[in-house]
Parts: structure tokens; C-alpha cells; sequence
């Protein structure tokens, strides 16, 4: 038997991992370290490369929280995501489902037609979709931000391939007692993805609350900003501030992090076989 | 971790039904409604700008509003690409009752009918008041299509202290340009700031003699053009000039902002930026050195009238105010543009005398605006530009190759 | 588990016949699986497919959306759009480009993803901390990640100051046709390895520990552990990945139009497909050729994706 011999020391296989793992640390940082640093620099000290702390000042988040509707963006922005992330968890787990479990016909050419349109640049619909948008008069509201965007082919793909990949023991074991597929699917399926559930609503989340595009199309007015529109209508027409553009991505990125460090807990080895075994 | 999934389920439940609650909120509010009759609403397009500018329109908007208050002005911020946006809206028929035109698309938008002529709401005498050159970018067939809010010459930036230093004036020729850039080429300090882009050489392609476009057709490939990119591109190969990519900054301001060159050709954006970013760096502005003649590139945006418009008499009448005698004054004494009225130019200038170079640069330039084809002139014309920096081709091949890709 | 213990109960008062309950159950199978989909479906037709038919339709026809004309109105060229497309040495360099881009960038990206999710999932201290921080680089926006790698490739950067520490030739990266690209790659890879590492975490969840412990009573090596138990299972989740990232990639368009502020340059170099398609349509005008593009590109991913798909085997893909 191999690991009987549990010297108290730290293999060099292990110090390597570490090393490794803090190297890539500090390369995800880097970057990232750069644009926090740079938020709390005034205009005059943007294109240093040193770092004056005598100087760093709140000023770029003062001045974007005082002068704009900073409040209403980000009540836009937070009602939208969650609107948006809650639609898209149930409609795509419930597709995702179907067509890893359920036997319908079609099913295969429902599959193949997700991956196809995922492989359609959304630049091309972009026009025909927003003059949709307009006939129904959707434009510059709410409805127009959510509705058109409730589901998403890519989570739907990721659900099922979750779902696809947990066994079915379980299930099917109900469905022989009788139970409907609602429950079945509500009561075990889903607790069982709660890893998949998870990475779903940390990506439908962070990718609503970050996109620009569709919001940008569909805000004409102040008040209908998301954060990512509002922050960027202040920026120049012939250049940018960097001090107050970082400081837009941090308050940017701050609500998703949170996100994906309190979702992630639910990545627990093992944790969804639990009570499986037979 | 089932209650957790049963919260995330009401919740949706209670936002979808809050949504549908507010949304009929928010569908009343949507100020589309005007009060009474005599009231109307003119919706007026505009691109992102800095807080500063923001505030120079919305003061415009105000004086208009309490001097007729039966019309409410409703701004549209197109934020992200304002062409691409505008065409959104124009496509689904929502565009705004006037709006901002770039004079490098006036052309296309005249051609295609999008916008009106809108010489019946002009006064003639009044229009005397605005530089010619700004006006001829937006029109065709002896027909007027937008009235100039503002516009940029391009003007040489140049650091002062590095001039003193080396003993040098401002350069006023060509010959000139180059000993300036070389004797301020030293310590790390590249002379002059390059670009690739036709709106800053192009100037260069003016003064000698040549054409960028004649009409809707490509008109640079001449010797005249070859000759001035040649100039222009030497201080590339002399080490006296270089592109403001190959110094490390997004665009040519930072160069200077940060003493990487000692001049910079720009137009009166620089100026706000220099104020914010770089307080200390002392700067002068002059016209653009002499070639065979004097040339240079005018940028312009207009206020052009969209041909669906509902309310086109009240959105002329904001069109004019804002680009009145008092719209004007109020940009200015902000000193945020130049105005385009020479009256308010003058007024810009008795408040601002050390940007005189701006209004000196105006007579005799030409507007930017490039034709029907004027997007397609300016990408492959870019592209000649990057070849021959890149030491790719010489200037008489990069030319003929760009004209040959307007086919 | 109550319910499951009052259902049973239920069922033994009630005994269905075998054959009957089976064709019920499939029935029933197939009614759910609908309802089950319809959602989205109807979501879907609605907001997505509706106006994708119009795009597939503009691209047969000469259009502009400053056009006065109606989309349906519009002048019928057949597939001259299509034609012209291919024929136009901007896209044929952009599909070049993107090509280039798709093949380092896929497996790289997949790699890297793949050993971060494993060295966050195991017993590493810090866990949370550094999946976060591995995390974090797919939420700062492409303009400020361009601005950084501009910095560090800048003629004096720092990536230049490290390669002359080793003798090599310096250069403005992002200024050179020949390298503009490949850092370009670099920043796409950094920016979304992150997404691929919590797929590949959550994925990596559904193997159970007591598989893991079999094969190392049985003395099996980490790398054989990695290899027979580890791959096979997570194989639904490799798909997604490659099938995603292989989309992604031949659609990108976000970071090339940073760096090149818009026009591919330096000389076409980081002219992308879909760059190439959004200034066709916006900036020339040509929407007919965008749309004819845009369905180029699509028959490109799909395909590859059927190949690749064939390379995965039968069970996981369908």
C-alpha cells in the first residue's frame, strides 16, 4: 500500500503545485491590479507608472457616485440581472433537462438547432431583433432589457450536459413509484445539479450585469441605463480618462466577484453524489 | 440547500411579477405624452461626451426650454458606436428628430435622402455668419442639409520647454518642420507624432498640391500625395518621428502629456485633456507648417434634420437655437470647441487668445468629408499609410494599391 | 426521503398493468419533454429565430439600413452577395486570421482551464481564494485588458525588458503585423481561461471520491487516475468546453476591436470574421454582404463542429 508512509514533510510535488498556483495568481492579478490602483489615481498621475500614495484619492468613484444617476443604474442594472439570471435558471434548466432526459420527438433536431444558432454572430440579428423590439414597443423599458433575453442557448448546452452526466438511478426509481416529472425533476434532479446550477447562475449573472451591447441599443434615456451604459456615457468622443473608466470597471466588477465567491462554496467535491451509492 | 433553490424560485416568481407591475409603470412615464396640445416633444440625437460637454448641451437645452417652453427637447444618448447605433435607429424608424452628423458621413446621408434640405427654415444673412467651408460639407446641389455646431482644425501642439531647449521657434515650412523635430529629438523624446490615419496626413497631401477625393472618386493616387507621404513618413525613417502606437500611448495627447515628443499634430481636443491630465506641461499651438501651399483638414459635426420626423418646424427651431448666436456663445465661453459662427469664434478667441492658431488654421482648409465612398477612401488610404511606415512599400506603390482597392 | 416512502405505499394498493403503464410512461415522457422545453422555445422563436430568418433573407439581397426601401422590398441579388464575400481579400485574410486565432487559442485556453480546475478542486489550501482570483480576469472588460497588454508590449514594456534580458530582438508587438495577433491570443486566452476552469470545476464535482479512492487502493498512479476515471467521466463537460470555445473563438471580436481601434490593422493582421462582417454592414454599408458573411461563418463553425463531434464519439454528443 502506497501511502502508509505519511512523513510529516512537504513533498516537492506539492510546493511545485503552490508555485504554479500562485505564479497564475499573480498573472490573473496583474492586470487587474493595474486598473484598481489606477481607479484611485488623479488625472495628472494616470500615465505614471509610479504610484504616489500621497496623491490616491476616491475621487473617479465620488465623482461617478455624485454626478450621475449612479443609484438608478445600478437599482437598473440589479433588477435586471436578477430578473434575467432567475428566467434564465428555470427555463434553461427545465430545456436542459428535457433533452437529456425526456424522449420527445425532435428532440435531436431541437439539440442541433441550439448548437447552430450558437454559431450565428449576434451582431447579424442585432438590427432585425431590435426592430422586433420597437414594433412591440418594448424599446427603453424593462420588458425590452428581460424578456427578449430569458434563456440562453449556452446554459441550455451546459445543463444538459450536466444532466446528462449524473446517473439515473434515482429518477428513475421515482417515476416507477409513481411520482410526476416535475417533482422528480424539483425535487432530486435539481438538488443533484446544484454544482451546474451554480455556474449558471454566477455566468448568467456576470454576463447580464457586464453587457453593453443590447443595453446600450435599448436605453435611449438616462434613466433606463444599466451600469455598463451609464458608466460609459460620460466617457469622451475623442478620448477616455483612465483613472475614471478604471474606476467604472471596479465598481463593475465588485457585485460579480461577490457573486462567484458566495456561489462558489457550492464546489464541493463531491458533494452532489452523496446518498447515491447503491 | 433545497430552501435556497425555493427562495431563488419565489424570487424569480415576485420579480417576474414586479416587472410586469412596473412595467406598465414605466410604459406611462415614457414621456411621450406631452401635456396639452400646443406642447411637443423633438427628440434630439447625440453621442457620448465627457461630463463637461454633457453639461455645455444641457445648458443649451435649458436656455432653449425657458425661452419656449412649449417644446420639451428630449435627449438620446447613443452611447457605444454612434454609427452603428444611428443606423439601428434609423433602420426601425425611431431615429430622432434632429441629430448629430460627423461631415464624413454627410455625403452618404444627403445621397440617401435620410436627412432634409432644410433651406427654408435659414436665414440668409444669418447663414453668412458660419465659415463656408463648414457649411459646404453639408451641401449638395446648392441645398443645405445641417447647420455646424462646432468643428477642430488641425494645429501643430508643440512642448515649449523642449523648443526653449533647443533653441528652436515654431516651425512655419516644411524645411522647417523637419529641423524642428530633429534638433528635439534627443534623451529619449521622439520630435514629432505620427499616425496612420488619412485625417492627420491628409493635411500634408493638401499642401502639396494634391487630392484626397474629387467628389465621390479617389483622387490620391498622384505624385503630389506620393511626394507628401514620403515627407511625412521621412521623420519616421529619419528616427525624428514616430507613431504614437510605437511610443506606447492610445493616441497622440498622452505623447505629449507624458514628454515623450515635443509636437503633435491634433485639434482643439487636445486642450481639455492637456488641462486634466497634464497640468504641467507648458504648450504652444500654431498653424500647421507651409508645404507648396497652405492645407488643412476642418472636423465638423452638424445638426441635420431626420426626413421622418414628425415636429420638423419645432426641431429646426431647437436646431437654430442651438446653433444660434446665444446656443454658441454659451460653447464659447466654455471653451469646450470652437464654434462655427465667426461671430462666436471671435468671442472664443477674446476669451481664449492663446488658441488663436485654431481660427487662423480654418481659412482655406477643407471640411472633412470624402464623398460617398468617404469610409472605404479613408480605410485603404489608412492602409497605405501603414505599409509605408511598416517599410512595406514606397509611397507610389501603397497609393496605387489603395486606389486599385476602391474598385 | 418522505415522499418517496408515502408514494410507494400508494402504489402498492394500485398494481397497473406492466405493458400499459409502459406506453403511459412513454407518453407521458413525451408530453413533459415539450412542456419542459416550450419556454424556451417559444422565447426562442420569438426573439431569436424570427429575426434570424430575416438576416439569412438580407443576405440574398442588396441592403443598407440607411436604405429608404424595406427590408423586404429590397433589390434580390441571388447569391452574389455570398460571391463577393469570398472574393474580397479583407475576409479572406480575416477567416485566415481567425482560423490561426482558433486553433492556438481552443486547446491552450482548454489546458490550462483544465489543470486550474484540478488544482482548485484538490487539496490545495486557499481554495476559495484562488478561484476567485482565477475567476476575476473573465469580468475585467476588454478595454481595460487591452490597455494593460498594451503596456506590458510596448516597445520599453515589460515583456521587452524581459526577452532582452535574453538577448532577443525587441519590438512594439502590437505595431507589428506579424505579432499583433498572437498577443491578441495571449489576451483571449488570459481573459476567459477563468470561465473554463469553473465549467470544468463544476463538472469535475460529479465524479465521486470513492472512485478516486478504489483506484489508489488498487495502486493506481495520479496519472492513471487522471486518465480512466477522471476523462472519461468529465467527457460531456470536455465537449462543452471545445464546442464553446471553438464557437467563441471563430466569433471573436471584442479584443481585436480594441486593439486595432477598430480596423484591423496593423495591415489586416488582426482582422477578424466578425470584425470583418460589422464594418461591412456599418461602416461600407453593405448589410446584404454582412448577413452572407455572418451565415459563411456559421456553415464554417458548424461544420468543424461536426467533425469534431464524430472525434468525441456518438454517446456524449447525442
Amino acid at each position: 500500500m502506497k501511502n502508509t508512509n505519511k512523513i510529516k514533510y512537504i513533498s516537492t510535488g506539492r510546493i511545485f503545485l503552490y508555485v504554479v498556483a500562485i505564479f497564475y495568481a499573480i498573472i490573473s492579478l496583474g492586470p487587474f491590479t493595474w486598473t484598481f490602483i489606477t481607479s484611485f489615481k488623479p488625472a495628472a498621475e494616470t500615465a505614471k507608472m509610479t504610484i504616489d500614495f500621497s496623491k490616491l484619492t476616491f475621487g473617479n468613484y465620488t465623482y461617478i457616485w455624485t454626478k450621475f444617476p449612479f443609484l438608478r443604474w445600478t437599482f437598473n442594472s440589479i433588477f435586471v440581472a436578477l430578473i434575467v439570471t432567475g428566467g434564465n435558471m428555470l427555463i434553461n434548466s427545465m430545456a436542459g433537462y428535457s433533452l437529456a432526459r425526456l424522449n420527445f420527438p425532435g428532440k435531436k433536431a431541437v439539440f442541433i438547432l441550439i448548437l447552430a444558432m450558437m454559431m450565428v454572430p449576434g451582431q447579424v440579428v442585432m438590427v432585425p431583433t431590435y426592430i422586433l423590439l420597437t414594433k412591440l414597443g418594448w424599446v427603453d423599458t424593462y420588458k425590452g432589457l428581460t424578456i427578449p433575453f430569458l434563456y440562453s442557448l449556452f446554459n441550455i448546452f451546459l445543463m444538459r450536459q450536466f444532466f446528462l452526466s449524473l446517473p439515473k438511478s434515482l429518477e428513475e426509481a421515482a417515476l416507477i413509484d409513481g411520482m410526476g416529472r416535475f417533482r422528480i425533476f424539483f425535487k432530486i434532479a435539481v438538488p443533484l445539479a446544484l454544482p451546474a446550477l451554480s455556474t449558471q447562475f454566477i455566468l448568467t449573472f456576470s454576463g447580464n450585469w457586464n453587457s453593453f451591447l443590447w443595453p446600450s441599443l435599448l436605453a435611449s434615456t438616462s434613466e433606463h441605463f444599466t451600469l455598463p451604459v451609464g458608466l460609459n456615457s460620460f466617457y469622451g468622443q475623442y478620448y477616455s480618462l483612465w483613472n475614471q473608466v478604471t474606476a467604472g470597471v471596479i465598481i463593475l466588477t465588485i457585485p460579480t466577484l461577490i457573486i462567484f465567491l458566495l456561489f462558489q462554496k457550492n464546489f464541493i467535491k463531491g458533494i452532489s453524489t452523496s446518498g447515491l451509492k447503491e | 440547500m433545497r430552501s435556497k433553490k425555493v427562495i431563488a424560485l419565489l424570487l424569480c416568481a415576485i420579480m417576474t411579477a414586479a416587472l410586469f407591475a412596473g412595467c406598465s409603470k414605466k410604459t406611462d412615464t415614457q414621456g411621450n405624452k406631452p401635456a396639452n396640445d400646443q406642447d411637443v416633444i423633438v427628440t434630439l440625437g447625440c453621442w457620448a461626451s465627457s461630463d463637461a460637454e454633457t453639461k455645455l448641451l444641457d445648458d443649451q437645452i435649458q436656455a432653449f426650454q425657458n425661452a419656449k417652453p412649449h417644446i420639451t427637447i428630449k435627449k438620446q444618448v447613443i452611447t457605444g458606436d454612434y454609427l452603428q447605433g444611428i443606423q439601428t435607429k434609423i433602420a426601425s424608424k425611431t431615429a430622432p428628430d434632429i441629430y448629430y452628423l460627423d461631415v464624413s458621413l454627410a455625403a452618404k446621408f444627403i445621397n440617401e435622402k435620410l436627412v432634409d434640405p432644410i433651406d427654408k427654415y435659414l436665414d440668409k444673412a444669418d447663414m453668412e455668419d458660419f465659415f463656408p467651408n463648414l457649411l459646404e460639407g453639408y451641401q449638395k446641389d446648392g441645398k443645405t442639409y445641417g447647420i455646424p455646431k462646432d468643428y477642430n482644425p488641425l494645429v501643430l501642439f508643440y512642448n515649449k520647454d523642449m523648443f526653449d531647449k533647443a533653441g528652436i521657434k515654431p516651425p512655419t515650412t516644411w524645411d522647417e518642420l523637419k529641423e524642428a523635430a530633429a534638433k528635439t529629438t534627443a534623451n529619449g523624446v521622439i520630435g514629432l507624432t505620427l499616425e496612420n490615419d488619412p485625417q492627420r496626413f491628409g493635411a500634408f497631401i493638401l499642401q502639396n498640391g494634391g487630392k484626397i477625393n474629387d467628389g465621390d472618386k479617389p483622387a490620391f493616387n498622384t505624385p503630389e500625395a506620393a511626394e507628401a507621404l514620403d515627407f511625412y513618413y521621412s521623420f519616421a525613417k529619419n528616427k525624428t518621428g514616430a507613431t504614437y502606437k510605437d511610443m506606447g500611448v492610445d493616441w497622440a495627447g498622452p505623447a505629449l502629456a507624458q514628454k515623450k515628443t515635443a509636437m503633435i499634430m491634433a485639434g482643439g481636443w487636445v486642450i481639455p485633456f492637456m488641462t486634466q491630465n497634464a497640468p504641467d506641461v507648458k504648450y504652444g499651438m500654431v498653424p500647421l507648417p507651409k508645404g507648396k501651399q497652405y492645407g488643412n483638414l476642418l472636423f465638423t459635426v452638424a445638426y441635420v434634420l431626420n426626413k421622418d420626423s414628425k415636429h420638423k418646424d419645432q426641431a429646426m427651431d431647437v436646431a437654430k437655437f442651438l446653433t444660434g448666436k446665444d446656443g454658441l456663445k454659451l460653447v464659447a465661453d466654455s471653451g469646450l470647441a470652437i464654434p462655427s459662427r465667426k461671430s462666436m469664434a471671435n468671442e472664443y478667441v477674446s476669451k481664449f487668445p492663446d488658441r488663436k492658431a485654431l481660427i487662423d488654421a480654418t481659412p482655406g482648409s477643407t471640411v472633412a468629408n470624402y464623398g460617398l465612398n468617404g469610409s472605404k477612401i479613408l480605410d485603404v488610404l489608412g492602409k497605405a499609410g501603414e505599409k509605408i511606415q511598416l517599410g512595406k512599400a514606397d509611397s507610389k506603390t501603397a497609393l496605387k494599391e489603395a486606389e486599385d482597392a476602391c474598385k | 426521503m418522505k415522499r418517496l416512502q408515502s408514494v410507494s405505499v400508494n402504489t402498492l394498493k394500485t398494481k397497473p398493468k406492466k405493458s400499459n403503464s409502459m406506453k403511459g410512461l412513454a407518453r407521458r415522457e413525451k408530453i413533459d419533454g415539450w412542456l419542459f422545453i416550450a419556454p424556451f422555445i417559444i422565447l426562442c422563436l420569438v426573439f431569436f429565430v424570427g429575426p434570424l430568418l430575416i438576416a439569412f433573407m438580407l443576405s440574398f439581397k442588396e441592403y443598407s439600413f440607411l436604405d429608404s426601401n424595406s427590408m423586404f422590398q429590397a433589390k434580390w441579388v441571388g447569391i452574389q452577395n455570398y460571391i463577393s464575400v469570398f472574393k474580397n481579400h479583407t475576409f479572406q485574410r480575416a477567416l485566415l486570421n481567425t482560423t490561426r486565432y482558433s486553433l492556438f487559442v481552443v486547446p491552450i485556453q482548454l489546458v490550462i482551464a483544465l489543470c486550474l480546475a484540478l488544482l482548485v478542486n484538490g487539496s490545495i489550501k486557499g481554495k476559495s481564494f484562488f478561484r476567485t482570483v482565477y475567476y476575476i480576469p473573465t469580468q475585467t472588460s476588454a478595454v481595460a485588458v487591452a490597455v494593460v497588454f498594451m503596456f506590458l508590449f510596448k516597445k520599453d514594456g515589460l515583456f521587452n525588458k524581459f526577452i532582452s534580458l535574453f538577448g532577443l530582438p525587441t519590438y512594439n508587438f502590437l505595431s507589428e503585423p506579424a505579432f499583433a495577433l498572437p498577443v491578441i491570443m495571449l489576451m483571449a486566452i488570459w481573459s476567459s481561461v477563468g470561465l473554463y476552469m469553473v465549467i470544468f470545476l463544476a463538472g469535475l464535482q460529479d465524479v465521486p471520491d470513492s472512485l478516486y479512492e478504489a483506484a489508489n487502493i488498487d495502486g493506481a498512479s495520479k496519472w492513471q487516475s487522471f486518465r480512466f476515471i477522471t476523462i472519461p467521466l468529465i467527457k460531456p463537460t470536455i465537449f462543452l468546453n471545445v464546442v464553446v470555445s471553438l464557437i467563441g473563438c471563430f466569433q471573436v471580436y471584442d479584443q481585436a476591436y480594441v486593439v486595432s481601434q477598430g480596423n484591423g490593422g496593423p495591415l489586416d493582421s488582426t482582422m477578424t470574421v466578425v470584425l470583418f462582417l460589422t464594418r461591412t454592414g456599418f461602416r461600407e454599408f453593405k448589410m446584404g454582404e454582412a448577413s452572407a458573411t455572418a451565415f459563411i461563418l456559421f456553415a464554417i463553425i458548424f461544420i468543424l463542429t461536426l467533425i469534431q463531434r464524430k472525434f468525441f464519439g456518438e454517446e456524449t454528443a447525442m
